[in-house]
């Protein structure tokens, strides 16, 4: 039973303020998927891509449901901010495209940018945390691998249309949305506090639950750049623009 | 669409030696979009998690005819993963760099360094790929390294006749081949390799033709005895007694990475140079123009001979996988890949190692770039 390996008595305070900010993470993440899955469905004309956007949001919802229902059961109080400084931000830049009515760009924002960075770090965490708390974190990553394997189809056949048009606004929306994920993962939190995180910034404590910054950065960019390729993009180009990260 | 690339003529997966080279990589690509450097830690952070991909195009002049146009193609190894510690992990990553390199529509394929370990394999799974064909690019090398001594010979004034050779990692791939390229033209041989076994095998095999050698797997053990030396695998160096070194020695440095200089006493620093290294006369560039930052050889027009023998290939329109498996380089094999080369306008380097130029034939003066 993996759930009881870790109770309260067998790890130290500082992994369980570690695990908080975790949970604050991913639970703020959610919600901003949800919100933006959400305008998705006011942004775009199509009947079945409503459908689809709010069947999205509700999925999302479910995740954030299920990170707060085993805090709660942890007795853990997460922090729910969508105006931290870089959720906001993330949710800034996809309203902008939103806004737009580019309905592809908001698909590569939040089904290629940020969801390989939720199921890469989920998986990672998931591994580490060795409880109930991280078997919900790898389910969830398989869940949202779900999300980048509809989206590479769909942004394939999108290049196939205008692949010097699309190059152009993946290129454009990675400069808007990838610097800030470079930015909020970087060793330094670059632009202050997240306004997420209880306290200090968790990047200092994750060593508590055997967990290292620079390999979940690096496996998260890992995905994304796996991603791209797969899409069709050229990896000499791609290769550019993660090199000129913010780090 | 289709999403296959057009054919260009070849590809050279390789990696870098040391973090320094990796370091000017990344900060020539960050200086060349005006993004300030990357300190080498957050390099460090970032660079092995790159999958394999292409890094750059390369145009490579010709004696006879159009220039080639190739890539190449970085597999994102780490300098301290190049071992055999890493083994799996390497392998994957250059499987990786294959599969790269035939999607971008190459025909023939170079594995650089440490990379050729994939095709030296048994099994040898990847000689084919989407009609890329793969070549270690070992019997250049071993050709390079083999014309480099016995011209380094001449120029130091030594009979290659009177000489014994010390090959270090005797029993690989490239080391076999130098070996059996001077049995009977030299002296005698010098066998030093970490595998005791396989390096009585040799030493037997050699003894059946009347070869005269002597096997060790002390390289302290031979030195004394050396007039040349061939340094082919990253070779256990740190402990050898560089008092035992003859005053008049020969050291090729074909291993990866080259620092043996670093373990040399000054006075035989002129004794030293990099082996294995090809001089192309009528010139190569890099798109984007990283060559400026990313070249760091004392003279123009260089690079490794592995990574030369896909572009010869290509140059005399001969895509097949030229060097593969183990032991397999003949003395006929050297002698055709080098006829091409020489052909296509492409040598053995000047003699340099990695403080300066040690005997400058042919002068880098004739290179012309672009």
């Amino acid at each position: 039973m993996l759930a009881t390996q870790n109770s309260h008595t067998q790890q130290s305070a500082e992994y369980w303020h570690l695990v908080t900010d975790i949970l604050s993470q991913a639970i703020t993440g959610e919600l901003v998927g949800m919100s933006n899955f959400a305008t998705l469905c006011d942004s775009v004309d199509d009947v079945l891509e409503k459908m689809e956007a709010v069947e999205h949001a509700n999925c999302e919802r479910g995740h954030a449901e299920g990170f707060m229902a085993i805090a709660q059961k942890h007795q853990l109080e997460p922090v729910i901010n969508l105006n931290g400084y870089y959720w906001k931000s993330v949710r800034e830049c996809f309203l902008k495209y939103a806004a737009q009515k580019d309905f592809i760009g908001c698909i590569i924002i939040q089904e290629v940018m940020l969801e390989c960075f939720a199921v890469s770090m989920y998986k990672d965490t998931g591994e580490a945390l060795q409880n109930d708390i991280g078997e919900l974190f790898l389910a969830i990553s398989k869940e949202e691998e779900e999300h980048i394997e509809h989206s590479i189809d769909l942004l394939r056949a999108e290049m196939d249309k205008d692949p010097l048009a699309f190059f152009l606004k993946i290129e454009q929306i990675h400069k808007d949305c990838m610097t800030i994920l470079g930015e909020w993962t970087a060793k330094s939190d670059l632009k202050g506090h997240c306004g997420v995180c209880k306290d200090s910034c968790m990047k200092e404590s994750l060593h508590h639950a055997q967990l290292d910054l620079s390999v979940i950065r690096g496996n998260a960019l890992n995905l994304y750049m796996k991603t791209l390729d797969r899409i069709g993009l050229p990896g000499q180009k791609t290769l550019q623009w993660i090199i000129q990260l913010p780090a | 669409m289709d999403h296959s690339a057009p054919r260009i003529d070849f590809a050279l997966i390789g990696h870098q030696e040391n973090w320094q080279k990796v370091e000017i990589l990344v900060n020539t690509m960050r200086k060349m979009e005006g993004t300030e450097p990357l300190s080498l830690a957050a390099i460090k952070d970032i660079y092995p998690y790159i999958p394999p991909r292409k890094v750059f195009d390369i145009t490579v002049n010709t004696l006879r005819g159009e220039p080639v146009q190739g890539i190449y193609v970085e597999t994102f190894i780490s300098p301290e993963h190049i071992n055999i510690k890493h083994l799996q992990q390497n392998l994957s990553k250059v499987k990786a760099a294959c599969i790269c390199a035939a999607s971008e529509g190459a025909r023939i394929a170079s594995l650089g360094g440490f990379t050729s370990i994939v095709l030296e394999a048994a099994g040898n799974p990847l000689q084919e790929v989407k009609n890329t064909f793969f070549t270690t690019g070992n019997t250049l090398t071993a050709s390079f390294i083999c014309k480099g001594i016995i011209k380094a010979c001449e120029q130091k004034g030594k009979d290659i006749h009177q000489c014994k050779l010390l090959v270090v990692g005797s029993t690989g791939d490239i080391g076999s081949a130098c070996v059996n390229y001077f049995a009977g033209v030299i002296h005698s041989l010098l066998l030093c390799a970490r595998n005791n076994k396989q390096l009585q095998q040799q030493a037997a095999s050699l003894q059946e033709k009347d070869i005269n050698c002597q096997a060790s797997v002390s390289l302290n053990a031979l030195l004394p005895q050396a007039d040349i030396i061939i340094l082919v695998a990253s070779s256990p160096v740190e402990n050898w007694d560089t008092n035992l070194l003859k005053e008049t020695v020969i050291i090729c440095d074909a291993g990866y990475p080259k620092n043996i200089i670093r373990h040399l006493p000054v006075h035989l620093k002129q004794s030293i140079f990099c082996g294995g290294m090809g001089f192309i006369s009528p010139g190569f560039y890099f798109t984007p123009k990283y060559m400026e930052d990313f070249y760091q050889y004392p003279c123009a027009g260089v690079s490794h001979g592995c990574l030369l023998e896909s572009i010869v290939l290509s140059m005399e329109k001969k895509f097949e996988a030229f060097s593969t498996g183990r032991g397999n380089i003949s003395k006929e094999k050297m002698e055709i890949i080098l006829a091409m080369s020489k052909r296509n306008g492409i040598d053995v380097s000047p003699f340099f190692n990695t403080e300066e130029i040690w005997l400058s034939s042919p002068s880098p003066a004739t290179t012309n770039y672009e």
